[in-house]
């Protein structure tokens, strides 16, 4: 069975991680019970760049992205089969700290998905959770606010609650609370697919301004989108209803000359 | 730093959640411990066998000639449950009916208040009223009017909206587009009620239908108050009669020794009755869930 | 064609009778509700006055007032809240949270408390004696029979606290443990405050099946019309105090005006509850 959706993916194997490198996923599955969602994933991510996930829906992107901050934990009935490595650590090995594990990766949903309580405290919950000093606060709220160009829009309602905020304002709030960690990867899956088109274009600006400061993996069902943000890129696919990578690569090599014939039909596809 | 010290009180946090809840579900086991310990005496010495062969009721006589017949208080248990049963169910069932499908919106959310308040006024308040109301009127037909049938009324209206309420649960997750085909049909209310209703709902009402049950075999204030207590098989509704739960409230207080533990057995017995019904209960939504 | 149409009468006057049956039931219903009521506002209301609140106990219930039953009735209360509030809620966020991670002791939880909660009241009382007066050494008092309702109470409070934890949104949990925050915080932070309709509407639940008992307190926290001086003194609660006046000659008219305070009081419960879980729990679950 996993030998024939091997055939079937035909995904690279790549070689044992090298210790340096920033995320290395080996030979990845996920399943939810007895159906298998994801089989045999290799990848490398790395360091200081946009990674963009693209493929059609129900192939695994996002069960993919739970696996890299163990999010996959909470999903009941979900198993996860292989190795990830994180700056040298495996995140699946006994002893992992998952807190810190997922303040160093962060994440931002498909759905806004704000705390019922005011712009503020969405950003101080993180912070006092991660220790974050009390006189230090306001400050770091205000920078991660900076950030993302909420500040202007939301300084004097800090107060107010995040629910009052329209959608791309929460969204982007969203993305402003992940950042109050710091975190050294930044997890988006379709962040833009609920948001209107000018809502869109303000996050997209604002992933163009983060690139080569943040590194940041995300998935979009907007190739316009993904070729104008993502370094690399990652095409997902459906064999047998399991999904699998059937090509990665500079996103630049895999947009002008696809190596798979999926790929080649996705991709025309979706420009149609 | 900061998350070691979150895991391990998450930890911390585990063992609390744990501990109380099997400090909340050691309670039961605690109840029928006590139960069994209580009874073990009269189980011992008497036996249940004269439970049912003793000739009488004759709990504080003379030592060792005390009498332990339990079966009239079981008949007047039984008896009050189906008659308030047959009686509350079809009418529970039938205000439903009326909230979601024959009242105008205003009627039906009034109806549904009335149920509500209906259901919080205590089993006291019910026995105080059947006592001052419903006693004199049944006087006149048959004194002293404190009878199984004065019990099985006022047990009829306590468990009436509870039957009404999950009834009405029920009804309310009967998919709309059923209603709406029926209707297209042409089919009268009667017919769509037949036809698609109830046996889209049967399940959900017979376990409403289940938990009545079990509210009136353990009620004991209201039939304290208006069936007369007086220990015999009854022969007609309008005799005198003493639920298991009367005779506990009434001889509890001065009861000692063996006496004391029969009254446990009695305790145990409407136990076991509750145990039986819930096991039915949870069985029955098993099989319709796997449906 | 002639035959359809007698089945078609026939039909109709099915239809009819149905209709005649259900709007008959439905106004019996309501007509017992009125009759009660009124019937106890009638007799009682002319009854209540300050005196009547803020006396003791006359003549075995026949004059004076209620002052010390009310205090006794919420004693219990209190020492009935007190044991449940931290048990209820340490147990219903074990069942809404981590059922997954625990499912045989939330299986059992689960059964216990549905047998727990079909428990006859006679039973709990013959429980809370022998448990509580007893074996404990509490003897008939007013900490026996709040400890006793606790027991009572606790599976209403659990089940109403565990289903408004549940209608927490699932996207809470998620973006939590997304920001790595610990169980703990998400619970202190994020799942108590939202789910804080829920925990009221229980707490009102539980109130008002407490205060509504009269038969598990007979043999715990017994009879005693006096003012209690202590938890450990026997207190008459309100309901047993309006079935014993049913016992003395004479006793009428003050179990009428004692109905109408308790009847009072389980109202204001009741409706504060139905209007949390309608209109906060409800409109909190639409919004999100
Ligand atoms: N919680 C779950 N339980 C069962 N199956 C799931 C669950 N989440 C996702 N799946 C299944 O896993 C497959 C991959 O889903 P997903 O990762 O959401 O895909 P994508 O994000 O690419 O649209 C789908 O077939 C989906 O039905
Ligand atoms: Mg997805």
């Amino acid at each position: 069975m996993s030998d024939c959706c091997f055939e079937a993916c035909q995904s690279q194997r790549l070689p044992d991680p090298e210790d340096e490198t920033f995320l290395a996923v080996r030979n990845l599955s996920v399943h939810y019970g007895a159906k298998v969602a994801l089989e045999s994933v290799d990848i490398d991510i790395q360091r200081g760049r946009v990674t963009a996930l693209i493929g059609p829906s129900g192939c695994g992107k996002t069960s993919f992205l739970f696996t890299l901050n163990r999010l996959s934990d909470l999903i009941p009935g979900c198993g996860v089969g292989g190795r990830v490595r994180f700056e040298g650590t495996e995140i699946y090995s006994d002893g992992v700290d998952i807190g810190l594990l997922r303040a160093n990766i962060g994440m931002v949903f498909q759905k806004p998905n704000l705390f019922p309580v005011s712009i503020r405290k969405n950003l101080y919950l993180p912070l006092r959770e991660h220790g974050c000093p009390v006189n230090q606060l306001d400050r770091r709220s205000e920078e991660v606010l900076r950030e993302v160009g909420l500040w202007s829009e939301v300084s004097d309602r800090l107060d107010a609650s995040a629910h009052s905020l329209s959608g791309g304002q929460q969204q982007r709030l969203c993305i402003a609370r992940a950042l109050t960690l710091r975190p050294k990867l930044l997890l988006m899956d379709e962040p833009c697919s609920s948001l209107d088109p000018m809502a869109t274009d303000v996050i997209e600006r604002l992933i163009l301004k983060m690139r080569g400061e943040y590194s940041i993996v995300i998935v979009t069902h907007n190739l316009a989108q993904a070729q104008r943000i993502a370094d690399d890129v990652a095409v997902f696919w459906c064999h047998d209803e399991s999904g699998c990578v059937i090509e990665s690569g500079h996103a630049e090599a895999v947009f002008r000359a696809p190596k798979q014939p999926d790929t080649v039909a996705y991709l025309a596809g979706q420009r149609g | 730093m900061k998350t070691r010290g979150a895991t391990r009180n998450d930890r911390i946090l585990l063992w609390g959640l744990r501990g109380a809840s099997v400090l909340a579900s050691s309670i039961v086991l605690l109840i029928v411990y006590f139960l069994l310990a209580e009874s073990l005496p009269a189980l011992r010495r008497i036996g249940i066998a004269r439970f049912v062969t003793d000739g009488d009721w004759l709990p504080s006589t003379a030592e060792g000639e005390n009498q332990y017949r339990l079966v009239p208080m079981l008949a007047a248990t039984l008896l009050s449950t189906l008659g308030a049963v047959l009686i509350a169910a079809p009418a529970g069932l039938l205000s439903a009916v009326f909230c979601h499908f024959y009242a105008p919106k205003a009627l039906a959310t009034l109806q549904r208040r009335i149920v509500e308040l209906l259901a919080g006024i205590p089993s006291v308040i019910y026995g105080f009223w059947g006592l001052v109301t419903l006693v004199p009127i049944l006087q006149r037909l048959a004194p002293p009017g404190q009878n199984l049938l004065a019990g099985i009324l006022v047990l009829t209206l306590m468990i009436l909206p509870t039957i009404a309420m999950l009834a009405s649960a029920t009804l309310a997750t009967i998919p709309q587009a059923h209603l709406q085909g029926a209707a297209a049909l042409g089919l009268s209310r009667w017919t769509t009620l037949r036809g698609v209703v109830l046996p889209e709902a049967a399940p959900g009402l017979l376990i409403a239908l289940l938990l009545g049950t079990m509210r009136a075999v353990g009620e004991t204030m209201a039939v304290l108050m208006v069936c007369g207590n007086v220990v015999q098989i009854p022969t007609s509704l309008f005799d005198p009669v003493r639920t298991l739960t009367a005779n506990i409230a009434l001889e509890m207080g001065y009861a000692t020794s063996e006496h004391r533990s029969v009254l446990f057995v009695s305790g145990l017995a409407l136990m076991a009755l509750v145990v039986l019904l819930i096991g039915l209960q949870r069985q029955f939504r098993r099989s319709v869930t796997l449906v | 064609m002639s035959r359809s149409t007698s089945r078609g009468a026939r039909a109709k006057v099915a239809d009819g009778l149905v209709q005649a049956l259900v709007w008959g039931t439905a106004g019996t219903v309501s007509a017992v509700f009125l009759c009660l009521v009124g019937d106890l506002l009638w007799h009682g209301l002319a009854g209540i006055d300050l005196d009547f609140l803020t006396q003791g106990v006359e003549r075995t219930g026949r004059a004076g007032g209620i002052f010390p039953i009310l205090v006794s009735t919420f004693l219990i209360l209190a020492v009935c809240l007190a044991v449940s509030i931290p048990i209820g809620l340490l147990t219903a966020i074990l069942l809404s949270e981590f059922s997954r991670r625990n499912p045989t002791l939330s299986r059992l939880v689960g059964a216990s408390l549905d047998v727990l909660a079909g428990v006859p009241s006679i039973v709990f009382g013959l429980f809370g004696n022998a448990f509580f007066c007893i074996a404990l050494g509490m003897g008939f008092s007013i900490l026996s029979g709040g400890l006793t309702l606790s027991c009572m109470v606790l599976p209403i409070f659990i089940r109403s606290v565990e289903l408004g934890l549940r209608a927490v949104p699932s996207d809470y949990r998620l973006a939590g443990a997304a920001l790595g925050m610990s169980h703990t915080s998400m619970l202190l932070k994020i799942l108590l405050p939202a789910g804080a309709p829920g925990i009221a509407a229980g707490l009102m639940l539980g109130v008002g099946r407490a205060l509504a008992e009269t038969a598990a307190l007979m043999f715990t926290s017994g009879y005693a019309d006096r003012m209690p001086s202590s938890l450990m003194d026997s207190g008459r609660a309100l309901s047993l105090h309006i079935y014993d006046l049913t016992q003395v000659t004479g006793g009428r008219p003050n179990a009428y005006a004692s109905g109408v305070v308790l009847v009072a009081l389980l109202l204001v419960i009741n409706l504060l509850a139905s209007w949390t879980v309608e209109h906060i729990v409800g409109g909190r679950v639409q919004r999100v």
